[in-house]
């Protein structure tokens, strides 16, 4: 019976070593993919899909999808990206497979900050996403600083118990901006921000996102094998040599960091962190090392796809977050009710 | 305290978790035997765990000084450290299904760097001690999948892939059956083979008459009794320390405890 269990493991093990390589091989190939398709994809000059020569010979579309098309799809694909690493990180630091970066206070007050720039300095583009990501990290350093301060529990529990006040503060100091705000010009500015999207994405913006998300990506990306140990409770990962607070906290910071230069650009895409990584570790498992290489593929085709949607499927845009919040939550209930497995893969 | 070299030194050692608050500990002093398994036996609440802590360096004591090998943990460098004293927490979980093979490697993060990632060597240490806890078949599995008995052995496999010297076992036969405690406690023995200082604790005497060398009596955080495991386990000692009538007997050459019902 030993023999016979040896032998399938072993089995097992190649031939999952196999699947796996195919696995990354295929998402790869489907971001490369898809990528290719939504520069080609639009309303001009065809009416859903253009050839490459049709762009090259009409010097606008050519023009269009250089200055806006291209920057948009990399957008799409680093928000999705960032999103889906972040949560998984912020989802094995806290432990637990149902939190993002609405758990820290950093979604809202990502959202508070911005609401203030819309009512009180003009809101302007760059007003705006200063005030979001100012904010944002504001939301991650009062989460932290209060959970020092509360008497009880471990520190996880703490630093949820706190970023849950901390949100649920900014959420409200939100609610009162929009009462104070101008209901012809401000407020609508305000719901515009909180849908979400991608349609004023430039170069630029691209570029300014870069300095903070990729040196944040890479940290999380190089420290995958430790978010395998910071999952264990507390002092066991303090016994196998680790230092769990500083660990965390280079981690958090990290994953709020890069959350809010993407949020700040695209406003509240919301679901895209919870179920992003759920998938991923059904396809890959739940160790980190796959899971978030995984996690960034499947975020960033995830996230491209929808935004495909956003701008192509009715004449007007329809804001990003409707569409990821809407086929996330469809998502994420056909894996709630169809696997044995649940939530915990 | 004869015969046997000295690994983990505790001198007057006390703890409390607020400061001027309730103590947990006072006054502890002890030395713990190299090559050799050390049992610490109390009511719940009596310390048994602050003290494994302790040992760790996860908790910092109010008074008094504790040293490994001559060394203070506070004093030195985390992975260090961790090479020197392991521990198995009770009722290790992990929050999201590792296999069992990833979850014994994390045992090697003590000869890991930050940036570093588990290589040839790291494997061939976790399926060596997968082997030795008899989990190879298990490798693949979810660890959170596995029975109370198979998690608590695959906890051990954790702590023999990183190999410190020092082993500290919160409660490790807790939920077992009696064919892996019976597992358990020859992989303990082997361990003091080894020379390994083996401490751990446990709620059941008979355990501790079973395979410890040596044994403390903890009561409301001080020792009652600290020494050779048969001059500890008595009828006087067991009794003033749980507050119950019980009897010590020698039954084929060996100690059981007996609780008067």
């Amino acid at each position: 019976m030993r023999d016979d269990d040896l032998l399938t493991s072993d089995a097992q093990t190649t031939g999952g070593r196999r699947a796996l390589r195919w696995t990354f091989l295929g998402l790869a190939v489907l971001v490369v993919a898809a990528a290719a398709l939504s520069v080609l994809m639009g309303r001009y000059p065809g009416p859903l899909l253009s050839s490459p020569s049709a762009i090259l010979d009409d010097d606008l579309a050519t023009s269009l999808v250089l200055r806006l098309r291209l920057p948009r799809v990399a957008a799409a694909l680093l928000l999705g990206a960032v999103l889906s690493v972040a949560g998984l990180v912020f989802q094995m630091l806290f432990r637990n497979p149902l939190v993002d970066s609405g758990f820290l206070g950093v979604s809202q007050g990502a959202a508070f900050g911005a609401s203030l720039a819309i009512v009180f300095a003009a809101g302007s583009a760059t007003t705006v996403q200063l005030g979001a990501a100012l904010f944002a990290f504001l939301g991650l350093a009062a989460s932290y600083g209060l959970a020092h301060r509360i008497r009880f529990g471990g520190s996880v529990l703490r630093l949820v118990l706190a970023g849950i006040a901390v949100g649920s503060l900014f959420t409200s100091g939100t609610g009162i901006l929009k009462y104070l705000a101008d209901p012809q010009r401000q407020l609508p500015d305000i719901t515009f921000w909180m849908l979400g999207g991608l349609w004023s994405i430039t170069w630029r913006d691209l570029l300014e996102m870069l300095p903070v998300t990729v040196p944040a990506l890479a940290v999380m990306l190089l420290l995958r094998w430790r978010l395998n140990l910071l999952a264990l409770r507390e002092e066991t990962a303090f016994s196998l040599g680790a230092a769990p607070r500083r660990e965390r906290l280079l981690l958090l910071v990290a994953a709020a960091a890069a959350t809010a230069a993407v949020v700040a650009k695209a406003g509240q895409v919301t679901w895209v962190g919870l179920i992003i990584p759920h998938i991923a570790r059904r396809l890959v498992g739940s160790d980190a090392q796959l899971a978030l290489p995984a996690s960034l593929l499947l975020g960033g085709l995830f996230v491209l796809v929808c935004d495909d949607l956003a701008r192509t499927v009715l004449t007007g845009e329809i804001p990003l977050g409707i569409l990821t919040s809407f086929v996330a939550t469809v998502v994420f209930l056909v894996l709630m009710t169809s696997h044995r497995r649940g939530l915990r893969g | 305290m004869s015969g046997r070299n000295r690994v983990v030194h505790l001198a007057g050692v006390s703890f409390a978790y607020d400061r001027g608050g309730k103590q947990v500990l006072a006054d502890v002093s002890w030395e713990f035997a190299d090559a050799a398994i050390t049992a610490l036996l109390g009511p719940n609440g009596s310390g048994k765990t602050t003290l494994l802590n302790l040992i760790l360096g996860w908790l910092q004591p109010s008074a008094g000084v504790v040293r490994v090998n001559g060394h203070e943990p506070a004093a030195t460098a985390r992975r260090s450290w961790s090479r020197q004293v392991g521990l198995v927490p009770q009722n290790e979980t992990h929050a999201f299904e590792l296999e069992v093979v990833e979850y014994v490697l994390l045992g090697r993060a003590p000869y890991l760097g930050l940036l570093e990632r588990p290589g040839a060597a790291d494997r061939a240490a976790a399926e060596a001690a997968l082997e030795r806890t008899g989990l190879e078949a298990f490798a693949l599995r979810p660890v959170n999948g596995l029975s109370g008995g198979e998690r608590q052995l695959a906890a051990i496999a954790r702590v023999l892939a990183q190999d410190p010297h020092v082993l500290l076992l919160d409660e490790p036969l807790s939920h077992l059956d009696l064919g892996n405690t019976r597992r358990v406690l020859a992989l303990l023995q082997a361990l003091r083979r080894d020379g390994h200082a083996v401490i751990l604790t446990t709620h059941d005497p008979n355990v501790a008459a079973a395979v410890a060398d040596e044994a403390l009596l903890l009561k409301e955080g001080r020792l009652v009794a600290a020494g050779r495991a048969r001059e500890v386990l008595t009828a006087e000692h067991l009794g003033a320390t749980y507050g119950v009538e019980l009897d010590v007997l020698e039954v084929a050459g060996r100690t059981v405890v007996l609780p008067r019902v």
